[in-house]
């Protein structure tokens, strides 16, 4: 059995900043990517409810499903691939084989959301948040604590 | 309590509501007992469930007569929304022995982690939101309280203006009273006044607190009020404030009759 690595890229802003998405409640934020790899960082707080997953959980849903297409599609490839493979020998057996369709991957852009750059002084990071959410005091997304 | 504080709760608060609202289903049982533990241990938290408990419901009855798909009768309003969930948690969390028995019928999946999640999402996540909203509208009052404070405080009564500076001095002026903020606070501390006698819950002295009050209002209402006193009294009810539970019954009504004074005193 082998295995196949499938690399994907993450688009990022003109700062260098991801978007990503609260699991409980959905709200779209964006961190910078190179705070967000350092090391230091095991969870993610939401800066609008405050609650906490793993880095991994706040990968946004429309990326999840690109993911989910890409790697379909390779499969599909795959199988495609082999059944090229497949010779008909038999007289008495006749087999045909049908490829299977490939869907259409979408392609990840940046949007322009009407973010705001907020600066959180405990942990020395920013974030860029909705204007909703900054009005109300954003979490730390780094250490869960009000701004 | 103190700003710092809350903002503790608050976090601790949230850590361990996200760890039920993410769990396995395997471990989700576990995380409810410590989430049930942690709220009611703490007196901020389940002093908030309490005055939103006004109902009792049949927790036993409708947890033991659900069919399979059926989900449990979550309330309308956010009181009894509060009510209902907490009893029904709190029963699942000392007579349940799977969290599959409580969170079954809540998704068209089949998966056992699908139900969980949904479970999580419809009834256990809501319930969240309130008690991190509850202590949210805290933070935002302490630090009002704070900005207010931290200036210093001038005081406008009968005789002239106090004017109370972070440095404990005080500076005096003349100046005209308004009647109608004076009797706006005589009655808040009547208000309070009532409250205080009849409650006997409180984490301070009551006698102490009735004299303090019947001390303000006597020198508020005196033809010649002792400025000293006056300041004096204040700074002792903003300690007893202090020390005062947020979210028991009577912290609101004291929050109010500050900030009431604090109109009749301006703030500088």
């Amino acid at each position: 059995m082998s295995t196949e690595n499938i690399e994907f890229g993450i688009p990022l802003d003109e700062d260098g900043f991801v978007e990503l998405q609260c699991p409980f409640c959905n709200e779209l934020f964006k961190l910078s990517y190179e705070e967000l790899n350092a090391d230091d960082v095991i969870d993610l707080f939401c800066p609008s409810c405050g609650l906490t997953d793993s880095p991994k959980s706040f990968l946004t849903k429309e990326l999840i499903e690109s993911i989910n297409i890409m790697m379909a599609n390779r499969f599909k490839e795959m199988i495609n691939k082999n059944l090229k493979k497949v010779k008909n020998n038999s007289k008495a057996i006749k087999i045909t084989t049908k490829e299977f369709k490939l869907e259409t991957e979408k392609k990840l852009f940046v949007k322009n959301n009407n973010v705001d750059l907020v600066e959180f002084e405990c942990c020395s990071k920013y974030a860029k948040v909705s204007n909703l959410v900054r009005e109300n005091e954003a979490f730390c997304p780094y250490c869960g604590v009000k701004k | 309590m103190k700003y710092i504080e809350i903002q503790k709760l608050s976090s601790n608060f949230r850590k361990i509501a996200s760890r039920l609202l993410t769990s396995d289903y395997l471990d989700a049982l576990d995380n409810l007992k410590r989430f049930i533990k942690f709220i009611d241990e703490n007196d901020v938290i389940s002093d908030f469930i309490k005055r939103n408990s006004s109902v009792i419901f049949d927790i036993e009855q409708i947890f033991n007569n659900r069919k399979y798909n059926e989900r449990y009768p979550v309330q309308i309003s956010m009181s009894d929304e509060v009510s209902f969930t907490y009893q029904l948690l709190t029963y699942a969390a000392s007579h349940s022995h799977d969290y599959r028995n409580l969170s079954s019928g809540y998704s068209y999946s089949s998966k056992f982690q699908d139900q969980c999640d949904c479970f999580n999402k419809i009834v256990v996540h809501p319930f969240v939101q309130h008690i991190s909203t509850f202590l949210d509208e805290i933070l935002v009052d302490l630090r009002e309280t704070q900005q207010k404070v931290n200036p210093g405080i001038m005081i406008n009564e009968n005789k002239g203006l106090i004017s109370v500076n972070n440095d404990g001095t005080t500076n005096i002026s003349n100046t005209t009273i308004n009647n109608t903020d004076l009797d706006k606070v005589i009655s808040l501390i009547d208000s309070v006044l009532s409250k205080v006698q009849n409650d006997n819950t409180l984490n301070v002295n009551n006698e102490e607190m009735v004299e303090l009050l019947n001390e303000t209002k006597s020198e508020l209402t005196s033809e010649k009020p002792k400025e000293k006193f006056i300041v004096m009294l204040i700074e002792k009810m903003n300690q007893i404030k202090d020390i005062i539970y947020l979210g028991t019954f009577i912290y609101e009504p004291i929050k109010n009759l500050l900030i009431e004074i604090e109109k009749f005193i301006k703030i500088k």
